[in-house]
């Protein structure tokens, strides 16, 4: 819990004020038709929606996250966050094909892009699918902005997830995209600020710059480890990776699961001191843990052992039979803690926590990924903010733009954490370091910045909820309402329907971030990333490639459905395939999926040449159109 | 699940004065920039 101050709450007051005076200024934008209510009227400057795109993929969870594979993999983790850079691709590719189309979503390019049956019923999977995803993401921002309430204020998890995301709703009902855009230029200077400050704030509290690297280069070796949930004995070791030869044994420890709290804390108290001890130890020690230590099974710990007596790397492993067998913990880790201040800190080719394999594949995807559409789940909100550029050259910039933002502020989040590091280098349980730029504003800020802290917080968390709130309801009115129920619907329909979709939206996202529990940031993982690996290449082929059809699209779709459950979790769970790490489960269903849609597409007819005619002219794809271009110059419409 | 038991001590950096300069600063700027923004759109729009 946090005691706010006087100034504190004039601070967060003061924010909320100039919300409201703002909101309801932003409302007789929003109310004149539905490219205003969805697009704000076609005719925003690069630089707003820039800010846009930076504000929304700035959400309570995202420095979380961030300073979750920061903490733990030091600036090499930042690789994780560097998926945003397909849009440096994008913005001169598939960003400029797709503004040219005018289609207000994805949906609706599809439509233009496929014909027929196909292209029909691909439209409808998207707008379901996309209204489903919106309001699954706005839940999961929602319970995360719950959780932090309840942990600065004590509130139930209920009541921050109602609060702020209904305010949110407030201003997106009464002035739809404008009211979002014109909030994420506000939100996003007030976030763009604070999170700098915060930042400075984290590494002056760890003793500044030159501090940070000199007592990264004294540290002890640490790795982290989640003890299993047995009630036994159990004993660590540290051998050389080529030879499997032992280098230390720690001495016997205790695994229980019925561990009291203070305990853990003064478990964890004594692991920093073990960590920060720079005694020059002769010959290499396992510092923690050892005698007399009662470990609770299933909670995150740091092991510690002296470090610059292994070379680069070495293997830890643990034995709860008393030294017969040994599991495997960590491969290729690091000595010492000076690793962590490098980008380029792999654990091998194929071996490790972070191999070079899936450090490639990251690379592949951010960048040749800007080729297609829907590569990334962020494609869908850069659409919207596409479309509402005034200009292609607009919609270019401002993709570039925001993304370069988004890539920024993940280097100035992690400069915090990495000295969050250096002050708090004990914690193992992934929940308790997850929230270390949080710790680093909430406990080092000054009285009245933390007040505003929580404001900018506030501003981080409506700008996305906006966003999702606003584009779900988009996916439901046109692609959905519009093109199946009511055809001949005139824009004042449109606009009352978009506001009773964004209604609906934000009752189900508070169902789903009531339903959201422990276990699912693997399923966001799942659901985000390895259940769309199978159509990360389609998404690119129906930008690039003519010859690819609606048919081949929808198998695609389909047939990764069910692989990504096979390869992912059902033949892992029965022997049948080991389980494999994610940038491999990412390739296998690449190649898996082009092995049932590359024949759909060639035993299939093509796409009507009339309706890649009109699309090519209205869009001017880059890739493979030969066939296209010609008949289109035979016309003479180009 | 995040933890809670997070908050066990506060070491607040800084001069206090930066708890007053430095939010009205961003809060003086966010509205004058906004103000601007606005105008902007207005005067976009007329055109």
């Amino acid at each position: 819990m946090i005691q706010f101050e006087f100034l504190d709450w004039l601070w967060l007051t003061l924010f909320i004020l100039l919300m409201v005076f703002f909101g309801a200024y932003f409302y007789r934008m929003g109310k004149r038709s539905q490219s205003d209510f969805f697009l704000a009227g076609r005719g925003l400057p690069w630089w707003l929606p820039a800010s846009s795109v930076y504000a929304t993929h700035t959400a309570t969870d995202t420095p979380i996250w961030v300073a979750g594979v920061v903490y733990k993999y030091g600036f090499t983790g930042l690789w994780y966050a560097f998926f945003s850079a397909w849009c440096a691709v994008s913005a001169f590719i598939s960003t400029r094909i797709f503004r040219r189309s005018l289609a207000y979503s994805q949906a609706e390019w599809q439509s233009l892009r496929f014909g027929g049956l196909g292209s029909e019923m691909l439209r409808g999977w998207l707008a379901g699918w996309q209204t489903f995803m919106n309001m699954f993401i706005l839940g999961w921002v929602g319970i995360a902005m719950g959780k932090l309430c309840n942990m600065l204020f004590g509130w139930e998890l209920w009541l921050g997830l109602v609060v702020f995301t209904t305010i949110g709703a407030v201003y997106v009902l009464l002035s739809g995209y404008w009211g979002v855009v014109m909030a994420d230029f506000q939100q996003g200077v007030i976030a763009f600020l604070i999170i700098i400050i915060v930042s400075v704030w984290g590494v002056v509290a760890a003793g500044g710059p030159d501090q940070i690297i000199s007592r990264l280069n004294d540290y002890n070796s640490t790795c982290e480890w989640k003890p299993p949930d047995n009630n036994t004995t159990a004993l660590v070791r540290i051998t050389q990776p080529e030879t499997g030869k032992p280098l230390a044994i720690s001495d016997p420890f205790q695994l229980s699961d019925s561990v009291q709290e203070k305990e853990v804390l003064d478990t964890e108290k004594r692991v920093r001191s073990f960590v920060k001890t720079t005694e020059n130890d002769q010959q290499l020690k396992i510092l923690f843990p050892g005698t007399g230590d009662i470990l609770r099974g299933g909670y995150g710990y740091q092991i510690v052992w002296t470090a610059g007596h292994t070379g680069k790397h070495v293997n830890v492993d643990y034995s709860t039979d008393n030294g017969t067998t040994w599991e495997s913990i960590s491969v290729n880790h690091f000595d010492g803690q000076s690793w962590r201040l490098s980008m380029f800190s792999f654990t091998g080719m194929y071996e490790g926590q972070f191999p070079v394999a899936w450090f490639i594949t990251m690379m592949i995807i951010a960048l040749i990924g800007g080729f297609g559409m829907g590569t990334s789940i962020d494609w869908y909100p850069e659409a919207q903010r596409i479309q509402s550029a005034k200009t292609v050259r607009d919609a270019s910039y401002s993709i570039w733009a925001g993304s370069a933002m988004v890539l920024i502020r993940n280097s100035v989040w992690a400069a915090a954490i990495i000295g969050f590091f250096v002050l708090f280098p004990e914690i193992g349980h992934s929940g308790k370091y997850e929230m270390a730029w949080y710790r680093v504003g909430f406990e080092y800020l000054p009285v009245g910045l933390v007040g505003f802290l929580f404001a900018g917080i506030l501003a981080i968390h409506l700008s996305t909820v906006s966003t999702h709130l606003n584009l779900g309801a988009m996916y439901a009115t046109r692609d959905f309402y519009h093109h199946y129920i009511n055809p001949k619907a005139g824009e004042e329909q449109l606009i009352f329907v978009g506001r009773a979709a964004t209604f609906v939206l934000l009752l189900g996202s508070f169902l789903f971030g009531m339903i959201i529990g422990e276990e699912i940031t693997s399923w966001l993982i799942f659901a985000l990333w390895i259940m769309a690996a199978g159509v990360w290449l389609p998404n690119i082929l129906q930008v690039v490639w003519w010859r690819f059809n609606s048919w081949g699209y929808l198998s695609a779709w389909i047939a990764n459905l069910g692989l990504s459950w096979l390869i992912v979790w059902i033949l892992p769970s029965f022997g049948i395939i080991p389980e494999l790490p994610d940038y491999l489960q990412f390739w296998t269903l690449i190649v898996l999926n082009a092995l049932i849609y590359l024949p759909v597409t060639f035993t299939t007819k093509p796409e009507n040449m009339d309706h890649l005619v009109a699309y090519y002219v209205m869009s001017r794809p880059i890739g493979f159109w030969g066939p296209v271009k010609r008949e289109a110059e035979r016309q003479g419409l180009i | 699940m995040i933890n809670f038991i997070l908050m066990q001590t506060s070491q607040r950096i800084g001069d206090p004065s930066l708890g007053i300069i430095l939010p009205g600063v961003i809060l003086l700027l966010s509205f004058v920039l906004t103000l601007l923004l606005i105008r902007y759109i207005d005067r976009s729009q007329d055109k």
